[in-house]
């Protein structure tokens, strides 16, 4: 398996495979949850259904909504032993996005903007991403452990529940294998970035586990969009139950799909 | 639909045992019906409840609600679940030869 | 309480009687299984997806997290998984899969996705009939998945090709033939009202009414048929309200049922039940619309009503009224005189109606009654109450005796929660809950009671 995986991560370094392929996943993801998302919101809501007790007036839906979003409310309700891995899983994914962000798209600003010179930058960036990357992992497995043990979990998990838990891990195991063994060059990757988003792609480092881990985000992206994994568009946001003001009685709420039948009824 | 025999005559039923035809029904009917609820004879008081039930359901085309059913037999409705186990709205309505009364009850 | 083992197919045995085509037709419903029965399923299937975006989203977005898994009555009390919210929507969720997404075409069943077939609609009929869409399931989904969005939507999908409860067509035929569920015609309501005012007048000496299609009166009072049937005690109880606040009001033979049966069945039927009392209100000339004790019926008129049939501006806000808004409205502004004695040696709980208070958002109201009227008012665990409360086990069409084994299951967590309470008496605003209770006290072997809000407050009142 090893000597096929450096065989592949060669082909894909010599050439320009890697930034056509992240290229090609890109395009597939915004595509994908673009359509996905309009399709939505172009759905219309028929009644009003909201979770009651709702909020009346739209601060509350937006505290609702911030706190479902951040918080997971509903979840730290439903099983303090499940919201704790989802949401420090999810915490840390945000904070290796942004760490991404700002260590590979826009170092220099992000470096001055902290104040740090540049071995402090790299000094931090190593400790904190390692720990963060850790932190995932480590709650990677404990869901995945959950999903197996828990015969409820179990029973209702299928494919798509264990290959999204373990493209995840396989990522993040090998971005943290880059820190720990210290083969990646950080300038020739930032190189590599923004050749990437600026349109005019250059090689990627020479290292086979970028190369892999790349190539797994990319197989990320293209299945985000097709998958449960479509939820990260924001799925509380879209929610009818949770996105609207409980107020029926207040203000009159308009299936506009009966409107446009001239108020007949559609389904028979 | 099911059929069952009753007093030597067969009868269309529904699910639940209930007669389709009322008008079928005669008092033997429902010493035969009574055996399917597990009562083994109809006593003076079980007459006094079905006669009532059959009264009001020809004037009225539905089961008396249940407050009267005990007011007019005299009865309490514990003494009406002592004679027919599933209670006035059921097992007194299908040995009366009513439909089952069905809705939020 | 405990979360069960998994018992596959524990369930599976129970199903409601199928409704035939004496039943079908009626209602605009195909007398029997068309030939091509799948593709318009999947025909009504695609069209749902396409108007209404919370199906289509939760198709979508469920990542099986699992914290639903032990939040429903039904699987807690049954313990077969499909029971579980999660597991029944997959039910649906599989076919979506596999016949409207590009990953189902592609990969098979590697997307967990399963064709339409007999077994699934066998599947679909059993446990869409063993959810009671309480959606207590929604209130832990990080997502707001609501399990009973997709169980109608599911009932919807199968009544379009004639698969459908005879219990829940059954009393839509009645509402539509009589006005009411239990097929009482005009001449037996009056009748059946005119006993309730003598036993009144047995009761307090006083000319209390209960007034039929009186036109003219300030409020029409649409309950439960089952007040006048089953639960009269709740029905004299809102008769002395109105007597005791001096409020005009009536009853109606053309609209004599709150409950509303067509949001089991589908949209079609909801909308065309929910017109009756409008229809009612305009004849009389009513100025306002109240409610009975009902909790789907609260759903249906609270939430939907302005937007199936409305406007609702020839009646006066807040419209409609639940019949406990009311009377708490007449109770916080004094009044009304209450002698809370006359309830004394009752050890009263509060059981919330899923429909009252998940889906209608009636808290408060019930509590600020019984704690008006009665001494002795204590709640069940906070995990069983208010938005987390369980359901009675026989909402939404599962209130027929051929699923009794499902209710009886499903009423555990309820019963096992009262059982905390030491109470005697067991107070519930709806009309579903109040004839299912006396049966899972028995099945459970609970010694208790169970009482209508208005009942307790009919007694107190000082007349």
């Amino acid at each position: 398996m090893t000597v096929g995986l450096l065989f592949i991560s060669c082909v894909a370094m010599s050439t320009l495979f890697l930034s056509m392929a992240l290229y090609v996943a890109m395009a597939i993801f915004l595509g994908g949850m673009g359509w996905r998302i309009y399709r939505w919101i172009r759905t219309p809501v028929p009644l009003k259904i909201v979770l009651t007790p709702g909020p009346q007036k739209f601060p509350g839906v937006l505290r609702r909504l911030v706190g479902e979003l951040f918080g997971f409310r509903a979840l730290a309700k439903a099983d303090r032993s499940l919201w704790t891995p989802a949401w420090l899983f999810h915490v840390s994914l945000l904070l290796l996005f942004l760490g991404h962000l700002g260590g590979l798209v826009i170092p220099h600003l992000a470096q001055t903007t902290l104040g740090l010179n540049e071995k402090q930058f790299e000094d931090m960036a190593q400790v904190v991403g390692s720990a963060v990357g850790l932190l995932a992992i480590t709650m990677l497995v404990w869901l995945l452990i959950r999903r197996l043990l828990l015969p409820r979990v179990r029973w209702i998990s299928t494919f798509s529940d264990y290959f999204a838990l373990v493209l995840l891990l396989l990522i993040i195991a090998t971005g943290n294998a880059m820190r720990f063994m210290g083969g990646l060059n950080i300038i020739q990757a930032q190189r590599f970035v923004a050749g990437w988003w600026t349109l005019h792609p250059v090689a990627p480092p020479r290292d086979p586990i970028f190369a892999v881990h790349l190539l797994l985000v990319c197989a990320l992206l293209i299945y985000i969009p097709f998958s449960k994994m479509v939820h990260i568009g924001g799925a509380a946001l879209f929610s009818p139950t949770l996105n609207q003001r409980n107020n029926p009685r207040q203000q009159r709420y308009v299936n506009t799909w009966e409107k446009n039948n001239g108020n007949s009824t559609a389904s028979s | 639909m099911t059929v069952v025999t009753l007093a030597g005559k067969q009868f269309e039923v529904d699910e639940d045992g209930f007669m389709l035809d009322g008008a079928q029904w005669t008092p033997e009917v429902a010493v035969g019906l009574a055996k399917t609820e597990g009562i083994e004879a109809l006593t003076d008081d079980h007459w006094k409840v079905i006669n009532f039930l059959r009264g009001y359901y020809q004037k009225f085309n539905v089961a008396p609600p249940v407050r009267m059913v005990c007011k007019e037999t005299g009865f309490s409705l514990k003494r009406i679940y002592e004679l027919f186990s599933t209670g006035p709205a059921k097992g007194a309505c299908k040995l009366a030869g009513l439909p089952k009364p069905t809705g939020c009850i | 309480m405990e979360i069960p083992q998994l018992h596959p197919d524990a369930a599976a045995g129970v199903q409601a009687y199928r409704a035939k085509k004496e039943l079908l037709a009626p209602l605009g419903l195909p007398p029997e299984l068309p030939p091509d029965w799948r593709e318009k399923a999947l025909c009504k299937f695609k069209e749902l997806l396409q108007q209404r975006r919370s199906l289509s989203l939760y198709m979508d977005i469920c990542v099986r997290c699992g914290a639903c898994t032990d939040k429903c009555p039904f699987f807690l009390g049954t313990g077969d998984p499909k029971n579980m919210p999660v597991a029944r929507a997959e039910l649906m969720r599989k076919v979506y899969r596999h016949h409207f997404t590009a990953a189902g075409g592609v990969s098979g069943r590697w997307a967990a996705g399963e064709e339409l077939t007999d077994t699934v609609l066998k599947e679909w009929f059993t446990y869409f009939y063993q959810c009671s869409e309480c959606r207590r399931c929604a209130v832990f989904c990080p997502f707001g998945v609501d399990t009973a969005e997709i169980t109608m939507a599911a009932r919807e999908i199968m009544a379009s090709i004639g698969v459908a409860p005879k219990y829940v067509t059954e009393v839509i035929k009645k509402a539509h033939e009589t006005g009411n569920n239990i097929g009482i015609p005009e001449a037996a309501w009056i009748d059946s009202c005119q006993f309730l005012e003598e036993e009144l007048k047995a009761q307090t000496g006083l000319d209390i009414k209960i007034p039929v299609n009186q036109a003219g009166a300030e409020v029409l009072l649409v309950p439960p048929s089952a007040d006048v049937f089953v639960n009269t005690d709740t029905m004299m109880g809102y008769a002395r309200f109105f007597y005791a606040a001096g409020i005009s009001w009536t009853t109606s033979t053309y609209a004599s049922e709150a409950a509303n049966f067509g949001m089991f069945l589908n949209y079609d039927q909801l909308k065309k039940v929910n017109l009756r009392m409008l229809d009612a209100a305009r004849q009389l000339g009513v100025k306002r619309l109240v409610m009975g004790e009902c909790g789907h019926a609260w759903r249906a008129a609270q939430a939907f009503m302005d937007t199936l049939n409305g406007p609702l501006d020839f009646l006066a806000p807040p419209c409609p009224e639940h019949i406990c808004e009311l009377a708490a409205r007449y109770i916080r502004t004094g009044r009304l005189k209450l002698n809370k004695s006359a309830n004394d040696g009752l050890t009263v709980t509060y059981h919330d109606p899923c429909n009252l208070a998940r889906a209608g958002g009636l808290l408060e109201e019930p509590r600020e009654i019984l704690r008006a009227v009665v001494n002795d008012f204590r709640e069940m665990p906070a995990n069983t109450i208010r938005e987390k409360t369980f359901c009675c086990g026989a909402g939404a069409g599962l209130l027929t005796d051929e699923l009794m084994p499902t209710r009886m299951n499903g009423a555990k967590p309820r019963m096992e929660a009262f059982r905390t309470t030491g109470a005697t008496h067991l107070a519930v605003p709806c009309a579903i809950c109040k004839a299912q209770f006396p049966v899972a006290f028995k099945h459970h072997k609970i010694e208790a009671q169970v009482v209508g809000v208005m009942d307790l407050l009919g007694r107190a009142l000082v007349l």
